[in-house]
């Protein structure tokens, strides 16, 4: 989680990653940062985001970002 | 022949009234209502009298601002979109360029910028009026097709931002142009991509006004939310993209067709910057019926001036030319003297044709820079536009782009001048100054400020006020000093190379070509050996308290030069330097100061000697044993103000057995620093070296001072404790900390060596055999040899 809060943290150094919930619904990351963090997360937790999962309620807060992360290494 | 653009929508609207001509995810109008509506708002701002005058539109990407930009053209002005997202300062910069005495927007309420004395009308009410044909017309008799159309603004290098005044026949020769080439009819179904302050969405919506065609406007969230876009894109049927190429790459990466292709795309127009290669094959795979076309061309120009439709594959190594002139513009590559080039070489792109915007407005000064006297024509006026880019023909004929001639980049789709950064950066309280580069291959902006300590958040709030998102720098570094070169200008050639790396052609070139070693012993004598076989210009720096004669016999046997200087003297002489250099810090009892840590032309790492962050500080080895470690090891590491806190470059493991003590542990810890030296040198030197960031937390940090127990034995201890304490107090005949002692019938009692015997004991006592201690254990016995008596 630290890992991930880290890169959160450089991609948008102003925004409060630990508090909000509406990253994606509140227009908060734009396509450029998202489709960036998901190159970051793939190459960071060796994971692979597909299509499938770029939706909102995935990318909307740090907890959902992890959540996903997890389900996604342990499908591996 | 269509002098006033207005005539597309007048002929579409004849031809297909209740056709749909633009829709948003809320509304949409048919072509009869879109007259109607455009007429009414023409009435209204005919009103105020004006004649070829500036109108903003505060923009959203909604069906209303089309109305309003139509409403401005009936009135006979022209139109300023401005972005209502955008930075308050930018706005105004723009306002007060544009200087209009109407300003529409959206919604009355809630307007976060000043004003001043202008006119200020909701879109809402620009419908309170009823058409009037027979004014409409009056205004439509003056008109000629050279008056302004609109009024888009770009980056400017002052800081200040240029707006670019495009006439009608720019636009509508952009248009026959483009239905021409490109087969545009009324069948077309347009999704329209970019916002209406950007001039790529000037071809989305006279190309459907000319050909009676459909656009739907896409929300920019869709490119967040992958899912809706596709389906958006299917439910509509859309024919034809005229995207930015970041647009694309976005949905490249973010994988779109992977779960299949719902809907069928006809037609791929890009623009805005170089297609990578990569982004084009993989919508050619899963697109493969469209037709893909590479345009380009500065807004300027009106949008593009040259294509090319792709009629081949290209693989990753290869560029996608930016092909031919459209068919009434022509294409002139000129060197620096302004005459053409030959062909095959390398020129200026100049434009010539009735696509040149009339120049920048309010900004004659700016216009005569680029809007010049083509220097082929002595005869009579004639105006070419000098793009700042270079390009040269290939062997079939079709142009390249090859460079930006000044520091203007491409990021995004946007053109965006560097020092329009800087100079926002510049402004920030928390900075003293600021340089920015573009890293082109991870398509990142990247500000290296220099303050006097970091201050990224504030620094991102800050520029976010003044700067639009695409502008915003993508990442921060921040230096305690910026490099100057001799001139004292900042050595952006230096920041380059280092933050953001040479490129392909400098492959295997040392950003560092010099080193210095700092340290006292042998791994510093190895180091400067192995740095000296790559050529690298190095000298040690004895670092002791005073200098070691030893050191300085096996560096002359080397033949490595070797100087000791006061503490004092050594810190001004680092701080000083000001070529790129590598400082190695082997065995250093040195603590770096400030001063040498701040000159950004030193790249200083340091061999620890643990597995940081754990035993930070003086004599790490005697603390693994003393705490019972299992594991130990070496962590060369970049220094930085709090000691043995940088960022971890190698680190290399060593098993703690039962017997070893520090001074053996010493020795084969100098074994393994030198290895781990030899792995990262080159990606030192070169620049690339990854480093990871120390875990935080509170650690305990050992000085020179200390030693377990103070020294003392108990021996009350369990024997792993006992054997612990003396093997990690154990540096063979080194005075590096305290020698152990034990207390006997109120008599401090040390000892030069002893030894640890492991053989199985019934009975437990510490007796006196001769001039040794005795501690027998049950788990084994201990035999301290040669003791003396004495105070402490």
């Amino acid at each position: 989680m630290e890992k991930l809060m880290n890169i959160l943290k450089e991609l948008r150094p102003e925004v409060d990653f630990v508090n909000e919930k509406k990253l994606i619904d509140g227009a908060i990351l734009d396509s450029f940062d998202l489709v960036s963090l998901i190159g970051e997360l793939n190459e960071a937790f060796d994971v692979e985001i597909s299509f499938d999962e770029i939706e909102p309620e995935n990318f909307n807060c740090a907890q959902a970002m992890w959540d996903m992360i997890q389900k996604l290494q342990q499908e591996d | 022949m269509t002098v006033n653009v207005l005539e597309y929508l007048e002929t579409s609207a004849e031809r297909f009234p209740e056709k749909i001509v633009f829709g948003d995810i809320y509304e949409s109008l048919t072509y009869r209502e879109l007259l109607t509506l455009a007429k009414k708002a023409g009435t209204y701002l005919s009103s105020f009298h004006m004649k070829n005058q500036p109108v903003a539109v505060i923009t959203d990407h909604s069906v209303g601002c089309l109305i309003a930009f139509l409403g401005v053209i009936y009135s006979g002005n022209f139109y300023v979109p401005l972005d209502q997202k955008q930075p308050q300062a930018r706005m105004e910069a723009m306002l007060e360029v544009a200087n209009p005495s109407v300003v529409i927007v959206p919604d009355k309420k809630d307007i976060p910028f000043r004003l001043e004395s202008r006119i200020v009308i909701s879109r809402e009410e620009l419908q309170s009026a009823e058409v009037e044909e027979e004014m409409l017309a009056g205004i439509r008799q003056t008109h000629l097709d050279t008056d302004p159309l609109y009024l888009i603004f770009t980056s400017g290098s002052t800081g200040a931002p240029k707006g670019v005044l495009v006439a009608h026949h720019s636009v509508i020769d952009l248009a026959e142009q483009f239905a021409e080439v490109f087969h545009f009819d009324e069948k077309e179904i347009f999704a329209n991509q970019a916002p209406f302050d950007f001039d790529v969405s000037v071809k989305d919506i006279y190309s459907t006004l000319r050909n009676g065609a459909t656009m739907y406007i896409l929300p920019q969230s869709m490119f967040t939310m992958p899912k809706k876009l596709v389906s958006f894109l299917s439910e509509k049927r859309v024919t034809t993209c005229i995207w930015a190429v970041s647009a694309l790459s976005i949905l490249a990466a973010m994988k779109v067709w992977d779960k299949g292709v719902p809907w069928q795309l006809k037609k791929i127009l890009f623009s805005g910057e170089v297609m990578p290669v990569k982004v084009l094959n993989y919508w050619r795979m899963h697109q493969p019926q469209a037709m893909y076309v590479n345009l380009y061309g500065p807004t300027e120009i009106t949008c593009n001036c040259t294509y090319y439709i792709l009629d081949r594959e290209f693989t990753c190594s290869e560029t996608i030319p930016i092909g031919q002139a459209f068919h009434n513009t022509q294409i002139l590559l000129l060197d620096d003297s302004g005459q053409e080039v030959s062909a095959g070489e390398l020129g200026e792109i100049c434009v010539r044709g009735r696509c040149l915007a009339l120049g920048y407005y309010n900004n004659r000064q700016a216009t005569e820079k680029v809007f010049c006297q083509n220097p082929g024509n002595r005869m009579f006026p004639e105006r070419i536009y000098h793009t700042g880019d270079y390009g040269r023909y290939n062997k079939d004929g079709m142009l390249e782009f090859a460079a930006r001639k000044d520091w203007q980049i491409k990021h995004m789709g946007h053109r965006i001048e560097l020092t329009e950064i800087e100079n926002a950066g510049n402004g920030v309280p928390c900075t003293d100054i600021c340089c920015c580069q573009y890293d082109e291959s991870k398509a990142k902006i990247v500000m290296i400020y220099q303050a006097k300590e970091a201050c990224d958040s504030q620094l991102v709030l800050e520029l976010q006020k003044m700067l639009p998102k695409y502008m915003c720098p993508n990442r921060l570094v921040w230096l305690p000093r910026m490099p100057r070169n001799q001139r004292g200008k900042i050595d952006r050639v230096f920041l380059k190379r280092k933050y953001v790396g040479g490129g392909k052609t400098q492959e295997k070139e040392y950003l560092y070509r010099e080193a210095v070693v700092l340290g006292t012993g042998s791994l510093a004598l190895r180091c400067a050996e192995v740095l000296r076989k790559h050529e690298i210009a190095c000298r040690i720096y004895d670092t002791g308290e005073q200098q070691s004669k030893t050191l300085e016999r096996q560096a002359a046997q080397k033949e490595i030069e070797i100087q000791w200087l006061s503490r004092e003297q050594l810190a001004a002489h680092l701080a000083e330097i000001s070529v790129p250099t590598l400082v190695v810090s082997a065995i250093n009892p040195w603590i770096i100061p400030h001063v040498v840590l701040e000159n950004p032309y030193l790249e200083v790492i340091n061999c620890h000697q643990a597995l940081l962050p754990k035993h930070p500080g003086r004599n790490a080895e005697m603390w693994a044993i003393f705490e019972g470690d299992e594991t130990t090891g070496i962590t060369w590491h970049v220094v930085r103000p709090q000691v043995d806190g940088g960022e971890i470059l190698l680190q290399k493991e060593m098993i703690i057995s039962q017997e070893v003590t520090s001074l053996g542990i010493f020795r084969q810890q100098m074994d393994l620093a030198y290895q781990a030296f030899c792995e990262i040198m080159e990606s030192l030197l070169m620049g690339t070296a990854e480093a990871e960031v120390q875990p935080g937390g509170e650690l305990h940090m050992h000085y020179s001072w200390e030693t377990p127990e103070d020294g003392r034995l108990d021996t009350g201890w369990q024997f792993q404790k006992i054997s612990a304490f003396l093997r990690a107090l154990d540096y063979g005949g080194l005075d590096v900390v305290k020698r152990p002692y034990l207390v006997q019938n109120g008599n401090s009692i040390f000892w030069k060596s002893y030894q640890i015997i492991m053989e199985p004991q019934e009975k437990e006592e510490v007796r006196l055999e001769g001039n040794d201690i005795v501690i027998l254990r049950k788990e084994g016995k201990i035999i301290l040899k040669h003791t003396y008596n004495g105070g402490k």
